[in-house]
């Protein structure tokens, strides 16, 4: 065997074993079929007012952040409102609007990074009472490519319509705070509930005032929405001026009445005695000093009295 | 002797007494007639739309109180002629819950259960449904809050705001947006029982979630009726991890079927924290949630899902599909 062909086998020789672990290590790993996939849904930001007996069109808008077009269905979907906001869709049409919201029929092909805006008209029937309802619906990317696994990235979604009128719109609440904390800050619970017939956009502050000393400090919330049977919780804080001191903590919801000329208020209040935790260290600690000053005194020699005649 | 130093130390003390008393009744008087028609600071007034003649507007006014009264009512009185409209109460800060009323120019605002409002505080009106008046011209609004007998508390002006047809309104609308990827649409798994490499696998699904859904969004998933199964006889199928996320366990070996979670933004739920797996549901289960926006920022989710197999699982293609689906909670 000549040199040239001898070291060519030592490097085949060599190089095998690093073939079949590469082979290992491919077969190992998952193959991904098909690239990623981006979707997004827009719709608007405020309820669309409908009248009873009328109908109007709302726009939803589909994205493609993806390089690829992409064709995807949109059906009428089912809502749970829970609470605290969250909402889960369901796998069923919504039996109130499958048939007075009209969605599109049959897929919509969505063009590489490029949208579509969708016009999906509502009918509200006449007998409708006023309130808040959502519509809600499902957009589902149709798989192209085949895999033993495929996945689906969909996206739930709801247009809010507003039926415009007087309703009857009530709200109750509990507020949870412990009457003495050891901390630098006193926190509590709101709880607020929809008792009523309507869903509530409801809006508030925290009002908190220290004694001793202290600004009153307004903390204003945004308005959230409740509907019918739900409920929310926010945190509520308030911080003394001083190591030690009470807190007043206030929180105000507010809400519309029967109609939007007038409104309705909920207030809670509670007093908190706040200590900081560095308040008895710190009393400790003079404590301390003031007893070895005592004691240091009491070790020292006595004065020799002078008695003067 | 006594009797002579008696009227030099009565002197003593009145003088001091006399200047005291002085001080106190100009302080008093003075802030008494403070009182009577203090001005309120910080006073500020916005529209939504300040072309002449636009309806559905909304008027915005703050101010800070200038001193402690108990107010029944406020009146904001708008300069010039054509306010119309009725209001509506889009929001209200630092005053209590109460009625609105337009009268010729005048807003009302009437506090329901009047109370005692200290100096010093941030108040904030919002009234919608307000129509502009037709006249191209500078507008104030004299802003006066009053006692239950309408005795003034504080009244000022607010500084102009120009009504004109040339005005260029600007609204810009930015929708309530939800955008959601996943990296891969579908995957394979090889796999083979002879090699513990082989026959124990993952693949992972990164998702990434962005949205601007003031209460944030819930993701869900699901998986087909049928799980992992196989078209060959008999339709065999890899069992799963378990029945759900509520029995999610640390991985059980072979031969199983599912998936952990694990992110960066929302709350993954508890059932996935130490690596535990659980199996997919038909019907679909909530595996992460966030109560606010995301903002600039995005979300990402990692879904691990995981197969092992034995000589036990029988030959053949096993395929499932995987729903992910994300929904924006309400606001």
């Amino acid at each position: 065997m000549s040199g040239l062909p001898k070291l060519l086998a030592i490097v085949i020789a060599m190089s095998l074993p690093t073939a079949v672990i590469v082979g290992k290590a491919n077969a190992a790993a998952p193959t991904p079929v098909g690239g990623s996939r981006g979707l997004a849904v827009s719709v608007p930001a405020d309820p669309v007012p409908i009248g009873a007996g009328t109908r109007a069109t709302a726009l939803v808008r589909i994205i493609n952040a993806s390089a690829t077009p992409v064709p995807v269905t949109i059906e009428s979907r089912r809502l749970l409102l829970l609470d605290n906001g969250k909402v889960t869709i369901g796998e069923r049409p919504d039996a109130r609007w499958q048939r007075r919201a009209r969605f599109p029929s049959g897929q919509l092909t969505i063009p590489a990074r490029g949208y579509r805006d969708i016009p999906l008209t509502m009918r509200v029937p006449p007998t409708l009472s006023p309130d808040l309802y959502f519509v809600g619906f499902l957009v589902t990317p149709v798989p192209t490519k085949s895999g033993t696994i495929q996945v689906i990235n969909r996206i739930g979604s709801f247009v809010t319509i507003d039926v415009p009128g007087p309703r009857q719109r009530e709200l109750g609440g509990k507020f949870r705070m412990p009457s003495l904390v050891f901390g630098s800050r006193a926190n509590g619970t709101l709880h607020i509930s929809n008792t009523g017939h309507a869903a509530v956009r409801f809006w508030g502050e925290h009002d908190t005032t220290s004694s001793p000393g202290g600004t009153p400090r307004q903390l204003r919330l945004d308005p959230s929405l409740l509907p019918a049977g739900r409920s929310r919780s926010t945190t509520v804080s308030g911080k003394p001026a001083w190591p030690v001191g009470i807190v007043r903590v206030t929180a105000h919801i507010t809400y519309p009445g029967r109609t939007d000329a007038a409104t309705k208020e909920l207030v809670f209040s509670k007093r908190v005695l706040v200590i900081s935790p560095w308040l008895p260290v710190g009393l400790a600690l003079l404590l301390a000093a003031a007893g070895a000053g005592v004691w240091t005194r009491r070790r020292r020699p006595p004065r020799p009295v002078q008695i003067s005649v | 002797m006594i009797a002579m130093k008696h009227p030099t130390r009565t002197k003593g003390v009145l003088a001091p007494l006399l200047a005291v008393t002085l001080i106190t009744a100009a302080y008093l008087a003075f802030s008494v007639s403070g009182a009577r028609a203090a001005t309120p600071t910080n006073m500020s007034w916005t529209l939504s739309n300040n072309q002449i003649g636009a309806t559905g507007v909304t008027y915005s006014y703050s101010f800070t109180t200038a001193t402690t009264g108990t107010i029944k009512s406020i009146t904001f009185a708008v300069s010039g002629a054509g306010l119309a409209g009725t209001p509506t109460i889009s929001r209200n800060f630092g005053i209590g819950a109460g009625t609105v009323s337009r009268t010729g120019q005048t807003i009302t605002y009437t506090v329901t259960s009047a109370a005692s409002v200290p100096a010093g505080i941030p108040i904030y009106l919002s009234f919608g449904a307000l129509t502009n008046s037709s006249t191209a011209a500078s507008y104030t609004t004299a802003i006066t809050t009053l006692t239950v007998a309408s005795a003034t508390i504080d009244t000022g002006t607010t500084p102009a705001v120009a009504l004109a047809a040339n005005n260029t309104a600007v609204t810009v609308a930015i929708a309530q947006s939800l955008t959601f990827t996943a990296n891969s649409t579908a995957f394979e798994l090889d796999m083979d029982p002879s090699l513990p490499a082989l026959a124990d696998q993952t693949a992972t699904v990164g998702l990434t979630v962005q949205t601007n859904a003031n209460s944030g969004y819930t993701l869900a998933v699901a998986d087909g009726a049928s799980g992992l199964q196989s078209g060959s006889a008999g339709n065999p199928t890899i069992p799963k991890a378990s029945t759900g996320k509520a029995t999610s366990v640390a991985w059980p070996g072979a031969p199983n079927w599912g998936y952990t979670v694990t992110g960066t933004g929302p709350t993954i739920d508890a059932a996935f924290s130490g690596s535990k797996y659980a199996g997919y549901t038909t019907g679909g289960e909530t595996i992460a949630t966030r109560a606010n926006a995301t903002g600039a920022s995005t979300d990402t989710i990692t879904i691990t899902n995981r197969v092992a197999i034995n000589y036990g699982v029988n030959a053949g293609v096993y395929s499932d599909t995987l729903t992910y689906t994300v929904t924006p909670n309400y606001s």
